[in-house]
């Protein structure tokens, strides 16, 4: 039996594709395939390969281009894309070619293809994603009339075999028969398990005013989304969602070879790898090739400049115009702590590139996304250092190249296996580098930590949806943001702090080694918490990920009574002092009440603190609705501490989680102070008009 | 050199009403305290029995304020609208008191007496609430030319790339703006002073003269006016800065962040004094009248 081992360029090895489907299917049955240089097939030992390359390397001559990344698949390499694009930056459009090889990996004989069309979201207003957002997202606004779509000009088996006449649009999310971003393929014949299928596509893309993520502004261009994208065929069918404005993104993995066009004076920042460069008088032809990825995006723009730095091997290049070079040390510095924290984390980046791509301020709708290889940050120019967010969105987006690019789990389904792990690891990177008191913000007195920015997003809105559900199901795009990113940040902290960081690590550390390069579900990374922890985690996620409910503990009284005799009558005996030998000292009787006011439950300690220093350390199991406690001491109750050292980041209410005994003013005034500084001040700016 | 004479004469000037400065400070402590004390007993039943107060005295804290406006908000709206409407009557107040207080600089040997002064003010406050009236409407049009401003900006910046130049020319149309509305305000000044030194019954010709005072004697009177808002900066940069050295929450230090922000409150009123007698006195100066003759208000009242 023949092997086609390729990852790419097959377009040397044509008998591959000839005639049917599943005469690929037959000759094609190598689940696995390890590419082409080290193949059986495709007879070329790696010497002798990396003999020729360096020859024509240092001869300048363009076999760079079928040069290997990986000699070691990384993925399983389901979609394979040769793309062939070109920039037509006047009509804002991209006319293309794609050869995609996609194997099934699945049991399961194949009737028919999906493919995602993501940019004819911006065709209309009729879209399922224009309905859903309101031509507003991201802070950006869609701009009417400046439309984006994609429309499919051929579509072929690469044997010549026309499908273009059975492509059919569905809408397998909301039945709207007005969207267009998914595309169903029949295919005559089935393609078998184990079989490949390679397709030719000619398209043609017009590019929107960048509104959400890609498109144009001027002469930028942020090409995302932009190119016929094979669903994920998982569990016995397709898993091709519509373009919600809630939702982002989910694909298999494979190689990209990429040429992109473009005028001469374009400067283009991409995906992966450029491995060869072409010019001729008018257009510039670079050729790029990204492995075991599951996107490719890139940019163009003729007033680009490069900064170019390396952590360790990896080159990392920001592509801004140049009055934004302000910024271009923050971002650069940002990226390689983020770079070096995940290194020592969980594992190292293992991509030679990491592309960094500043969109102009009018383009901001583009900014803050993640691609494979590809990240774009963004800030307005002017931004005080004390004010992070060219770093937060810098750390933020690379860290999506372990959450998002290389443990790829369903972001239309399980928005939190990226975003909200993603942010868990964004709290602890600024923390780490910035401090986590002022990760944020350090500026003029004021002082905010990444972990209370989420936090305070989280609990204004706690309870709308629970964490795990399908991102366009959720209330807004307000309860997509509590629960695909802040709300499982804080579910994580608290994870973090009930099992101990040292186990928090090596769970995280596992499952991205587990997982990188695959599909993990919720249900996965449970798995790997309980087996790292040795402890059945369920319940902890069946509350927070399943469940509408909140948590909040608060102390909901504290009373003493002096008493003449001793008298001990805890309920929690062991964390007690002992008994007071002296009777002739006065002894009060105290009583805490504890109270449970959400529906979840965690183990919690408190402390009572009494008025002679005495502090009495306890935990409670959290079950009940409310605990009463009962102390015999020497002192009165200073004060109560539920959760003193603020490890359950859930607690929608950190202010009742303290009661004093005896009530103090001094803060009260202290701000009313202020206060009336500031109304003073107000009503002297109205007395200015009068 | 004539406008830092008139500035030196008018905070001589507001140094003799002392008085007066006294009275619209305490004026401006009441009517803050009439909004101060609902939010301070909010403040107290959210803060005073949790330890959450005590470290919003020591510091800023993101998540505390977060939870008290998540549970107060209903509080702090009506806080936030009654602060509105506070700020109306105020305005309103400070209109009745401006008659009465230009007064006072027209003849500032004379003994200051409430009731006198009550009654100027109430003489002349239809023709002060007219001249607010008329301000409002300059505010209005001043927002109208901000649009106007603002869009021939956008336009120009459509063209251009740079988003530093961008900004700059933004900021410059802000500032311009700003410098508008001091401008048409520093014009009001002069009418209310005419209406007052002329007893002037017709508003729009006290502002008709205003700004032919303004436009024939353009330079002093903007370096006066420009000079003493510069001295209002001075005192924001010097407040800021003096604010900056008192840390943490002792008693001593709230004691000393209370005096400072009282003293820089009541200097702010002696500026806005200053404003009105260096004027007057500008005003006076450059129209020959040196000497006058009060008019008698209580006979005509
Ligand atoms: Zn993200």
């Amino acid at each position: 039996m023949k092997k086609c081992l390729d990852a790419e360029p097959c377009s040397i090895r044509k008998p591959l594709l000839n005639k049917a489907v599943h005469v690929v299917g037959a000759w094609c049955t190598m689940p696995l395939p390890p590419p082409c240089v080290v193949s059986s097939r495709c007879i070329m030992p790696l010497q002798i390969f990396m003999f020729l390359l360096l020859g024509l390397w240092i001869s300048g001559g363009n076999l760079k281009a079928q040069s290997q990344i990986f000699q070691q698949p990384l993925s399983q390499r389901i979609a394979n894309y040769q793309i062939k694009v070109r920039l037509i930056p006047e009509q804002k459009a991209l006319q293309g070619e794609e050869i995609l090889t996609w194997h099934n990996t699945s049991p399961d004989s194949i009737h028919e293809l999906y493919f995602h069309l993501y940019m004819n979201a911006f065709r209309n207003l009729k879209s399922t994603f224009m309905k859903e957002s309101g031509g507003r997202l991201r802070h950006s606004r869609f701009e009417h009339g400046k439309w984006g779509y994609i429309e499919i000009k051929n579509l072929q088996l690469i044997d010549g075999t026309d499908l273009t006449s059975a492509i059919q649009y569905v809408s397998p999310d909301d039945n709207n028969s007005d969207d267009m971003t998914v595309m169903k393929v029949p295919l005559s014949i089935p393609l078998p398990p184990g079989g490949k299928v390679r397709l030719r596509i000619e398209f043609h893309v017009q590019l929107p005013r960048v509104f959400v993520r890609a498109g144009y502004c001027g002469d930028f261009f942020m090409v995302g989304q932009w190119f016929p994208k094979i669903g994920v065929y998982q569990n016995g069918s397709w898993n091709c969602h519509q373009y919600h404005a809630t939702s982002e993104f989910f694909a298999d993995f494979g190689v990209y070879d990429v040429t992109i066009e473009v005028p001469k004076s374009f400067v283009v920042a991409a995906s992966g790898v450029l491995v060869a460069v072409d010019s001729t008088d008018t257009t510039r032809i670079l050729h790029y090739r990204s492995e075991d990825v599951h996107d490719f995006a890139w940019a163009a723009d003729p007033l680009f400049k490069i900064a170019k730095e390396f952590y360790k091997n990896i080159e990392i290049n920001l592509y801004f115009r140049p009055w934004r070079k302000k910024l271009v040390s923050r971002y650069l510095s940002a990226v390689k702590n983020a770079l070096n924290y995940f290194e020592n984390w969980i594992g190292p980046y293992p991509y030679p590139t990491l592309t960094l791509v500043d969109p102009p301020l009018a383009a901001s709708g583009a900014g803050g996304m993640e691609y494979p290889t590809l990240i774009t940050v963004g800030s307005p120019w002017w931004m005080p250092k004390g004010f992070r967010l060219p770093e937060m969105v810098a750390i933020h987006e690379f860290g999506h190249q372990y959450w998002y690019g290389m443990v790829a789990s369903n972001e239309f389904e399980e928005a939190w296996l990226d975003e909200g792990i993603n942010t868990y690891s964004e709290i602890r990177i600024l923390g780490t580098f910035y401090g986590t008191r002022t990760s944020v913000l350090d500026l003029w007195g004021i002082q905010i930590g990444d972990d209370e920015l989420q936090w305070t997003s989280y609990m204004f809105m706690p309870q709308f949806d629970p964490i795990l559900r399908p991102t366009w199901e959720y209330l807004n795009h307000r309860s997509y943001g509590v629960n695909a990113y802040h709300k499982p940040a804080m579910m994580l902290l608290t994870l973090e702090n009930y099992l101990g960081t040292e186990t928090m690590d090596q769970i995280m550390r596992t499952y991205f080694q587990r997982w990188k390069f695959k599909h993990p579900t919720s249900k996965d990374f449970i798995q790997v918490v309980n087996e790292v922890s040795g402890q059945k985690m369920d319940w902890f996620f069946e509350q927070f990920l399943y469940e509408t409910g909140y948590l909040d503990y608060a102390v909901h009284s504290i009373s003493s009574k002096r008493q003449r005799t001793i008298a001990k009558i805890a309920t929690s005996q062991d964390s007690l002092q002992a008994p007071i030998k002296d009777s002739t000292k006065a002894v009060y009787h105290s009583e805490v009440i504890l109270k449970r006011n959400g529906e979840f439950i965690l183990p919690v300690t408190f402390e009572v603190h009494f008025t002679n220093g005495n502090v009495i350390v306890e935990s409670w199991s959290g079950r009940e609705r409310w605990v009463k406690f009962e102390y015999d001491e020497p002192a009165k109750i200073d004060y109560v501490t539920i959760d003193p050292q603020k490890k359950l980041w859930l607690d929608i209410d950190f202010v009742n989680n303290t009661l004093i005994a005896k009530k103090s003013i001094k803060g009260v005034n202290f701000i009313s102070l202020k206060w009336l500084f500031w109304i003073q001040n107000l009503l002297q700016f109205f007395a200015f008009f009068s | 050199m004539i406008a830092f004479k008139a500035f030196v004469a008018g905070s001589l000037m507001v140094w003799q009403r002392r008085k007066l400065w006294l009275g619209l400070y305490v004026c401006n402590l009441i009517f803050a305290l009439v909004l101060i004390i609902p939010a301070r007993s909010l403040l107290a039943r959210f803060f005073a029995d949790r330890l959450a107060g005590g470290t919003l005295a020591e510091q800023f804290d993101f998540a505390i304020w977060a939870v008290f406006l998540k549970q107060n908000f209903p509080s702090v709206s009506l806080l936030f609208n009654l602060m509105f409407v506070l700020g109306v009557i105020y305005w309103l107040f400070n209109a009745f008191l401006n008659g009465g207080i230009l007064m006072q600089f027209v003849n500032p040997e004379q003994k200051f007496n409430l009731g006198s002064f009550l009654t100027t003010c109430c003489y002349f406050f239809v023709r002060f609430f007219r001249l607010l009236l008329i301000g409002l409407g300059v505010i209005v049009l001043v927002f109208l030319l901000s649009s106007v401003i603002f869009a021939l900006v956008g336009l120009l910046a459509g063209n251009i790339e740079n988003e530093i130049v961008k900004s700059i020319l933004r900021l410059l149309a802000a500032g311009s703006v700003l410098l508008l509305l001091l401008f048409f305000n520093m014009i009001l000044d002069y009418a209310k002073i005419i209406t007052v030194v002329w007893d002037e019954l017709k508003v729009l010709k006290a502002v008709r003269l205003a700004m032919g005072f303004v436009r024939s004697n353009f330079g002093k009177t903007l370096i006066l006016y420009f000079g003493i808002s510069f001295l209002a900066l001075i005192l924001l940069v010097l407040y800021f800065s003096i604010h900056g050295w008192l840390k943490g929450a002792s008693a001593m230090v709230i004691l000393a962040t209370f005096l400072l922000q009282q003293i820089y409150i009541i200097s702010k009123l002696g500026i806005r004094l200053d404003f009105f007698a260096s004027q007057m006195y500008l005003y006076r100066q450059t129209s020959g009248i040196v000497t006058f003759e009060p008019i008698e208000i209580i006979n005509e009242a």
